[in-house]
């Protein structure tokens, strides 16, 4: 049976919200298309509608404000597109404030924003991958249309300071968008406190299904974004396409559930502590992040003297990640890690494990103990261990100035 | 010799890893660099120029592994003429690994060359 510690790149679908999507596409529930002005179709609309409900009680919004689409990709990709298309069809300049360790569909989509008639701002975190919200209000300008910064990163768990942020925007005539897709359910996220204009959310990362997400757009003056999509006009007309009920449905349910239990963010914290004492007790291994700002559910280490790549294919039985999982595939080096200063080169040695709902006590235990197997192994093969072994210390064997908090 | 190669083993290939620190007359070439995501020592002895023995350490993904583990195989037996023309693609062949990886029997093929540079100085 594999210990899944990848919490971050997904969650499994609570069985709750399985099943209640699986009720949603059977029988005469809800199979019509919820735009049909007859009994079917108003019983899917209710469906959307009970959906849409249960995603702004979760964040303290109206429902008014959450518009669905196929996820936070695409989420993030409608509030910078649109902001910045509004801009121009304004004939305003637009200028975008974003961190240097977004998600790829932020950094990515402003890249591309900047070819075509946007400016971009790219701030630096520190070693420790926080932001300073200081840099934040010394970056906007008159033309600043938008500040995008994301609350938990998704590679090593550390949290931006949103209500710092928050503050830097709200003395200027910019808009704040917060990637909100790694927190909810793991962080509170209460909107109705939180000055953020528009928040991506993810089903996936909560115990929801994959393909479907939320961007949320404060009902005020000036949050007008043009949509990516056009057609039907669904979604406010932000997003055309037949709303997918058990979709949209399945992510109600799952950011419902992750908001009523209250003791998950103790437990998680709990067992990650148990897991960073087990590494610990291993040697030679450093975390990511400082600890103040993490959020318990991702841990991000370094592992000294082995590769991290074959410590997973060493461990077939422990479902880990190498860097961000959405990087994975390419096998290109972490824009995160070096946007903290993290050489390629201790990258190498970076694993990513990350609990969540469904993560118990014996399996942590199970993962320190196989993690510390696979370890001495890899060690004991190392020519970087060796060097070790003699003597040399780990920042002349990685080229760094100093090595991470040990864990 | 078969042309079908299966890919070498992770656990397989770790067991083979070794050093041969303390060998009289053993000698050790090393190649790559952790920025570049491995680094591969080649440990050689040798008599009446045949490769008596052969043993490696590696940091790295598991072709470097692979790529290090065929390399021993091979080497044990052979003649130093022959090892001499041991390359990265024949390295990758042995270890049944695919082309994207071919960067690590590079690497290993420059740290048995080293190490045939130390057994001949």
């Amino acid at each position: 049976m594999t210990v899944y510690l990848d919490y971050a790149a997904t969650t499994p679908v609570d069985p709750r919200v399985a099943e209640y999507m699986a009720t949603l596409l059977q029988g005469d529930a809800a199979y019509a298309n919820p735009a049909s002005d007859h009994g079917p179709g108003r019983r899917a609309a209710e469906a959307v509608a009970l959906a849409r409900g249960r995603v702004a009680r979760t964040l303290g919004v109206a429902p008014g404000e959450i518009y669905f689409t196929s996820g936070a990709t695409e989420a993030n990709n409608l509030a910078l597109r649109g902001v910045a298309a509004f801009a121009r069809r304004a004939g305003r300049d637009c200028h975008i404030v974003t961190a240097a360790t977004e998600h790829a569909s932020v950094l990515e989509t402003v890249s591309a924003l900047e070819r075509e008639h946007c400016t971009v701002t790219r701030l630096p975190v520190d070693g420790d991958g926080r932001l300073d919200p200081r840099s934040v209000r010394d970056a906007l300008r008159p033309q600043t249309r938008l500040v995008s910064v994301m609350h938990v990163n998704n590679e090593t768990g550390v949290r931006h300071d949103l209500e710092a942020v928050a503050a830097a925007v709200a003395e200027h005539d910019a808009l704040l968008h917060v990637d909100a897709a790694q927190s909810v359910g793991k962080e509170p996220l209460d909107l109705s406190t939180l000055q953020a204009d528009l928040v991506s959310l993810s089903g996936h990362k909560a115990y929801g299904p994959k393909g479907v997400g939320a961007l949320f757009v404060r009902d005020a003056p000036g949050r007008r974004l043009e949509p990516l999509l056009r057609g039907g006009g669904q979604e406010g007309g932000l997003r055309s396409g037949t709303v997918a009920t058990h979709q949209v449905g399945g992510m109600g349910l799952a950011f419902e559930l992750a908001a009523g239990d209250r003791a998950e963010r103790s437990r998680i914290a709990t067992l990650s502590r148990r897991l960073q004492a087990g590494l610990a007790a291993c040697g030679d291994v450093y975390v990511l992040g400082d600890a103040a700002s993490r959020t318990p559910h991702i841990l991000s280490v370094v592992l000294a003297g082995v590769h991290a790549r074959a410590l997973q294919a060493l461990v077939p039985g422990l479902a880990t990640s190498v860097g961000s999982a959405c990087n994975a595939p390419n096998g290109k080096p972490s824009h995160v890690m070096r946007a903290m200063g993290i050489p390629d080169a201790l990258a190498q040695s970076i694993l990513r494990l990350s609990l969540g709902r469904f993560t118990t006590e014996p399996q942590v235990d199970e993962a320190v103990s196989l993690i510390g197997g696979a370890l001495r192994r890899l060690r004991e093969a190392s020519p970087l261990w060796r060097e070790r072994q003699r003597g040399a210390g780990w920042e002349a064997i990685y080229g760094v100035s100093r090595m991470p908090a040990a864990a | 010799m078969s042309d079908t190669v299966l890919p070498l083993d992770l656990e397989e290939a770790i067991g083979r890893s070794g050093s041969l620190s303390g060998v009289d007359h053993a000698v050790v070439g090393r190649a790559g660099g952790v920025g570049r995501g491995s680094v591969v020592e080649v440990y050689l002895s040798a008599r009446q120029a045949v490769i008596e023995r052969a043993e490696f350490l590696a940091f790295g993904a598991p072709e470097a592994f692979a790529c290090a583990a065929a390399a021993c195989e091979a080497l044990q037996g052979m003649t130093l003429a022959s090892a001499r023309d041991l390359d990265g693609l024949e390295l990758a062949r042995r270890a049944g690994i695919g082309s994207q990886a071919l960067g690590e029997a590079l690497v290993v093929e420059d740290a048995v060359k080293a190490a045939l540079g130390a057994l001949e100085s």
